[in-house]
């Protein structure tokens, strides 16, 4: 076992596990406010993944050179869409079935997704496309001798910085904003919300923004790093994040964020050491080995009996 | 003698069951109603209507302000088109806007604000942020504004931090201020959440069961502080309520149900006295039913 295998490998860990982690946020969000899994959020990925492109191209021919200036703006400008992606999605496929039965929503959101990928499909084609990597260059840590090093590219750095800002922003507005703590008194109790007037329909509204803004923040920094992505990509990395935030307890936002962790970590350490085909079933049998001892996740609370 | 609370024949079905059958009573302004009757009569149900956990069958609910403007609760519900709508877009209008974003929430911002028999706090939230959570209508709700901090947002947040101490400290709670509300005592939980309801800025404040399981003592302070609610700050009560004496001693009318109606009201002393009202809550013996 190798000192620079492992350092390298816990790296990418943790680079594969924020990126996780933004998207899990979304999951475990919604699920905490309404009670249901959104389906499409993996595709919302991938939408976001698309804007970055479209939106660098379009930059570009604007004139706009330094690297820096377009990687803010492409970041922004993604989020505000992906956000409204994100908020359509809520009112045309999720509100009008929030008074009928709890397993209509999810049907509904399996359709969302179909819609969003043959959207994409038909749209943009169904190759892989790609953008030019816009950061280059990396460092290199603990050097000693050709094979003996750590990597980490500028690339990783900007994922992983970006990733614990956007969550500790997003922390931040949960605990000490106006509009985050109504969103806590939803999640509590979204009647006696409604009865005190807090417009419950906004505040979910918001959370599906915020999930969907995430969801971008990790679609857009992806993109930069490995510069390739079909209309299919949300699916697989839906299913990924999704594991962690059921991994991490679902409707725990600090569980979505360990979750991602956790997974990214165990899946990297385990392709680097054991084997890269059988890096999903790894994580899959860890999920379920949490399970069984923590049925409600790693900071997930147990459901509390109402009297 | 201007009423602030007009239900006129107000009738819930749940199926085929007639939960509420043609209930109508008035609330003056200012005044403390009471609600009782025997047990699934139909006062719960009649709380649900008024506060927008229902939406009643059929019937009218209007909420009318000192300067007579008045609120029609079931339309702010979602209640079904009528035919005079078609004669006029606006009304069409408001009915269709009603339909498609009413609710509970619009209830409350009309002015009804409830409590509930069992305590319905955010439990995972201190007092002072479930107090803060109830003046929706007062704090800065921009996306973007808590995060930048906006002055706008910190004038409204500190308003609302000044009027939530405010209530704190009327029910003396204000050493509870930052302890989570499930933690608390249940009479101190009681107690909190009428704070809250207060919180929201209420015009009728519906109180269900607000002495249950409260110790004489604690009964005895709760009745001074909805007098006191009644007299300094213009709210009035509408309670259900099992304690008779807690009835008797604060109310200006009793109103009786019995099986969906209403079978007596009136000041407290005559309703006490009504021969109906006894035998609703007693039974007639056998000898004399017949």
């Amino acid at each position: 076992m190798s000192f620079h295998i492992l350092v390298q490998q816990v790296v990418n860990g943790l680079v594969l596990g924020s990126v996780y982690g933004l998207i899990a946020v979304g999951y475990t969000m919604v699920y905490g406010i309404i009670g249901m899994i959104n389906f499409a959020h993996g595709d919302v990925y991938m939408i976001a993944a698309y804007l970055t492109a479209i939106f660098l191209a379009a930059l570009t021919l604007l004139g706009i050179q330094s690297p820096p200036l377009l990687i803010l703006l492409v970041l922004l400008l993604t989020m505000a869409f992906t956000a409204l992606y994100g908020w359509s999605m809520e009112r045309i496929a999720y509100k009008p079935l929030r008074h009928s039965t709890r397993l209509a929503p999810l049907i509904s959101a399996i359709g969302m997704s179909l819609i969003l990928q043959n959207y994409v499909r038909l749209s943009q084609g169904a190759r892989s496309q790609g953008t030019p990597t816009l950061i280059q260059g990396s460092v290199r840590l603990f050097e000693n001798g050709p094979d003996q090093f750590v990597q980490i590219t500028y690339a990783q750095i900007l994922i992983v910085v970006t990733a614990v800002i956007g969550m500790s922003l997003l922390w931040y507005w949960i605990q000490s904003t106006a509009m985050g703590r109504a969103c806590r008194a939803v999640q509590q109790d979204r009647i006696m919300a409604a009865l005190l007037g807090v417009d419950t329909d906004r505040v979910i509204s918001v959370v599906f923004v915020l999930g969907a803004s995430m969801a971008a923040v990790a679609g857009t920094l992806v993109t930069f790093n490995y510069g390739s992505f079909d209309f299919f990509i949300g699916f697989v990395i839906g299913i990924k994040a999704f594991t962690a935030a059921v991994l991490g307890g679902i409707g725990s936002l600090p569980g979505a964020m360990l979750g991602g962790l956790v997974l990214g970590l165990a899946e990297s350490i385990f392709s680097g050491f054991v084997n890269t085909d059988y890096k999903d079933v790894f994580a899959f049998s860890l999920l379920v080995g949490v399970l069984i001892f923590r049925p409600s996740g790693l900071l997930g609370r147990p459901e509390v009996e109402k009297v | 003698m201007a009423s602030l609370l007009t239900v006129h024949d107000l009738t819930m079905r749940f199926g085929g069951v007639l939960a509420l059958n043609g209930v109508g009573f008035d609330v003056r302004r200012g005044s403390v109603t009471a609600l009782i009757g025997p047990n699934g009569a139909g006062k719960t149900t009649v709380f649900n209507c008024l506060t927008g956990f229902y939406r009643p069958s059929s019937g009218a609910i209007r909420l009318t302000d000192a300067d007579g403007v008045s609120v029609d609760l079931i339309e702010i519900l979602g209640g079904p088109f009528r035919r005079q709508d078609l004669r006029s877009p606006r009304a069409f209008g408001r009915r269709l806007y009603c339909k498609m974003f009413g609710g509970a929430a619009l209830a409350a911002r009309a002015g009804v604000v409830r409590t509930f028999q069992n305590i319905r706090l955010f439990k995972e939230m201190t007092a002072f942020e479930n107090l803060l959570v109830a003046q929706r209508a007062r704090v800065n709700n921009n996306l973007l504004a808590g995060l930048l901090s906006t002055r706008a947002y910190r004038d409204a947040e500190a308003e609302a931090r000044e009027r939530a101490w405010y209530w704190l400290d009327f029910f003396r709670l204000a050493e509870d201020g930052n302890r989570l509300a499930g933690e608390l005592a249940y009479g101190r939980q009681r107690r909190l959440e009428i704070a809250r309801a207060m919180c929201a800025g209420p015009r009728l404040l519906c109180l269900d069961e607000p002495a249950a399981g409260l110790n004489p003592n604690e009964t005895r302070e709760l009745s001074e502080w909805i007098l006191s609610l009644r007299r300094g700050h213009g709210v009035t009560v509408c309670l259900i309520e099992h304690d008779m004496g807690l009835v008797m001693e604060i109310s200006d009318q009793v109103v009786v149900l019995d099986h969906g109606q209403v079978i007596a009201s009136g000041r407290p002393e005559k309703v006490r006295d009504n021969p109906v009202v006894l035998e609703a809550y007693l039974g007639v013996p056998e000898e004399e039913g017949r």
